[in-house]
């Protein structure tokens, strides 16, 4: 798995529902050969967490934490 | 971010069991967070679901939950309140359960007015068993079991709930979070029966069928279809989001009413033996009188005393105390008779 | 101090005195007298909970999540309610809730004769709902047995973790006799299942392993849980072997009767010997082979077409003799010419 920037996301628990990508109003999430990728450009408005209904996906605070 | 809404999760049964962009999950994990932040868990909070997709959502929370038969988490619920008072006891099913087969007790269980909430993931349709037309179900919509467009009208929980006082009834969707938490919080915190109908998203078996392509999509239909309204509401209109609630207003009780018997003075009164009193028997054209609680009436005029057809206990010429006790009337029949005497 | 009592309040006072706090019923005859007693207690005594539910099916939803709260809860109903009970018994017993049901027979099918009585619930009692169930069934036959039979179904279904009916017929509810209830004792089990709201545990109706995982195809798992429940039952019922044997020297035939019919053909103890099996379900079957080996005959009397006659059959590997009282006529005249013709027939 390469290393995330800003959004830690679970492949486990994950259904790819395209939510998290669409709801992102700077569209930097984007689904790749089966996997939720990140570009540059994250805001860390939380929009793609909140929606998420599968708890997949956690954006970090600017520290890079959880 | 505060996730520790986590810990009220069966993390270990996830990922859960819907289709990916299903709207229980958002339902699921919204009323998760909510209840954090009020502090419930499973030492004070019981889970009710019935059955559907929607009944699975208690057996991934992290409290006692209880999985009933088909429609009947309502009965459930209340019977939980009222063993257990002390308790917090939610809901959370789905429209089919609690509307269609459930219907006579969302009817009966919101007259009663447990103090539980009700959380209805409204999609409109039966997800479970493939996609049939449910108890929402919009006229029109093709399902499969309506092939060419639902013939009937849905059910409007809306009205059928905010009847009559007291009553708490939201309308949110999934995409409109703040507003689905707000009511969310509001009914937890309601004192009474309080019903929260989530309008929810079914992508797979219903909105590919209604052309729509992701879940995302759906969520920017209910846009389309429903606005939030602000402020105290008595009712919504079918495409307002909001919450509607009344309470009763205390009526205090009449007083009770004493009950006044006519006193009346026995002096001047005619006196009566027994033996006298036996000759007004109404025979012959002689009167007919009785004697109750040593004092005699003229009960001529009464219609049970006349003729062939005067039942056991009324003959003539008695002393009526004893069997007026044992008799289905009270003595105030009596009082609208004249009095003629007293008992020696 | 002994006084007249109707079957419908033995059972309600030996609820009370084996310790119920909840009850829920709908109205039907002949058990509103329950539902209307129980109503009048809770006003007088808050602890005890009751709830006049819209259905059957609400009554029996609601019996059992209380009884799943930590109330002992129970309710009471005849044949057609009890029908649209069979629903949550099924659910009660994989939820393991213990409770009791109480069917007081009338003729049925559907709402029948709803004043008389009848024994045709049994068949109901043992198969009523989907899936294999072995619930415990106890009839009484009198007022002072209704009282202790009532204390004595809440204690098996306590041991047992399940529903357990009890059944009565609509002449032993509204029979009334002279009892003592004040001055009788009661054995009774207490509660051992924690109450909601002490775990995260799933109480669900689907198949699930032990630990609450639902399992909807697994049949190993399956099988285990019914062997399981099937082991707790009988386990059970072991313990409550009840029956009733008045043997008569001189008589080749052993009549078998139950509830309102023994009380009949007790008048003919001089002729033949009865045997009644006070616990319906589980049936019987050590002690019935046991007392049938030394008869000739065996007839079955019961206000049904044969549905207990079946079982014996079933537990005897041989044909038995049917005299079925139906439509609500337990006259002894009748049964007694039937018992003869009977006999007749296979050359007495």
């Amino acid at each position: 798995m390469k290393p995330r920037l800003n959004v830690l996301w679970n492949e486990i628990y994950c259904k790819r529902c395209l939510l998290c990508v669409e709801v992102c109003p700077v569209q930097v999430l984007t689904l790749e050969r089966n996997e939720i990728e990140e570009k540059e450009g994250c805001i860390r408005c939380y929009q793609c967490e909140r929606y998420c209904p599968d708890i997949a996906i956690e954006v970090m605070d600017e520290k890079g934490e959880k | 971010m505060d996730r520790s809404y986590k810990e009220l999760l069966k993390l270990r049964r996830f990922p859960h069991t819907w289709c990916p962009g299903c709207g229980i999950g958002a339902v699921l994990k919204n009323v998760a967070m909510v209840m954090k932040e009020l502090g419930w868990n499973y030492k004070n909070t019981v889970a009710v679901s019935g059955i559907g997709c929607s009944g699975r959502m208690s057996g991934y929370m992290n409290l006692d939950a209880l999985h009933t038969p088909h429609g009947r988490p309502l009965t459930a619920a209340e019977a939980i309140k009222t063993v257990r008072s002390d308790l917090n006891v939610m809901v959370l099913s789905g429209d089919g359960d609690l509307a269609s087969i459930g219907g006579n007790h969302l009817l009966h269980t919101s007259r009663r007015n447990p103090d539980i909430t009700v959380f209805c993931n409204d999609n409109e349709i039966y997800g479970l068993t493939g996609g049939q037309a449910g108890p929402t179900t919009p006229q029109g919509t093709k399902t499969l079991t309506s092939p060419r467009g639902e013939h009937h009208s849905p059910l409007r929980l809306g009205r059928i709930l905010t009847q009559q006082a007291p009553y708490f009834y939201a309308r949110t969707t999934v995409y409109h979070l703040n507003h689905f938490k707000t009511c969310i919080r509001e009914a937890l915190l309601w004192k009474g029966f309080s019903f929260v109908d989530i309008i929810s998203d079914c992508i797979e078996l219903n909105g590919r069928r209604l052309g729509f392509k992701t879940a995302h999509q759906m969520f920017k239909w209910f846009d389309e279809r429903f606005h939030i309204v602000e402020g105290e509401r008595d009712q919504l209109q079918e495409d307002e989001l909001g919450i509607a609630k009344a309470v009763v207003k205390e009526v205090p009780r009449p007083a009770e009413k004493e009950e006044v018997k006519p006193e009346i003075p026995m002096e001047g009164l005619k006196p009566f033996t027994l033996e006298e009193l036996e000759r007004f028997d109404g025979q012959e054209g002689r009167p007919i009188y009785m004697a109750y609680q040593g004092k005699v009436y003229d009960l001529s005029a009464s219609p049970l005393f006349q003729g062939e057809k005067r039942m056991r206990c009324h003959l003539g010429g008695k002393d009526l105390t004893k069997d007026l006790d044992i008799a289905p009337h009270g003595e105030d029949l009596i009082f609208k008779f004249p009095l003629v005497g007293k008992m020696e | 101090m002994k006084r007249l009592v109707s079957g419908n309040e033995a059972i309600f006072q030996g609820a009370i005195r084996v310790g119920a706090n909840y009850f829920a019923g709908y109205p039907i005859s002949p058990t509103s007298e329950i539902l209307q007693q129980a109503a009048l207690y809770s006003e007088e005594n808050p602890g005890f909970r009751f709830l006049q539910a819209e259905d059957e099916i609400a009554a029996a939803i609601a019996t059992i999540s209380a009884s799943l709260a930590g109330a002992k809860a129970f309710t009471a109903t005849s044949g057609p309610g009890f029908t649209l009970m069979q629903e949550a018994l099924g659910w009660g017993h994989v939820v393991e809730a213990p409770c009791v049901f109480v069917n007081s027979m009338r003729v049925g099918p559907s709402t029948g004769m709803p004043t008389q009585p009848a024994q045709s619930d049994l068949l109901q009692v043992k198969a009523g709902t989907a899936g294999d169930v072995y619930p415990l069934a106890f009839y009484p036959n009198s007022v002072e047995e209704c009282f202790r039979l009532t204390a004595t179904a809440f204690n098996a279904a306590e041991e047992s973790l399940s529903p357990v009916i009890l059944l009565a017929d609509a002449f032993l509810s509204h029979l009334y006799e002279l009892v003592d209830l004040e001055g009788s004792t009661l054995h009774i089990v207490p509660r051992t299942k924690d109450p909601l709201g002490s775990g995260q545990r799933l109480f669900t109706g689907a198949a699930h392993d032990k630990m609450g995982n639902v399992k909807t195809s697994d049949p190993v798992n399956y099988r285990e849980w019914l062997r399981e429940l099937k082991d707790r039952h009988d386990r059970v019922a072991e313990r409550y072997p009840f029956f009733e044997y008045l043997p008569c020297k001189n008589s080749e035939t052993l009549l078998i009767a139950f509830g309102m019919t023994s009380r009949v053909v007790l008048a003919l103890k001089d002729r033949f010997s009865i045997f009644r099996p006070i616990r319906i379900y589980p049936v019987l079957e050590k002690e019935l082979e046991e007392v049938s080996q030394s008869y000739r005959h065996i007839i079955v009397v019961e206000g049904n077409d044969g549905q207990y006659a079946s079982w014996v059959e079933c537990a005897l590997c041989q044909k038995v003799m049917k005299v079925s009282c139906l439509g609500g006529g337990f006259k002894l005249k009748w049964i007694q010419s039937q018992i003869e013709d009977g006999l007749k027939g296979v050359g007495r």
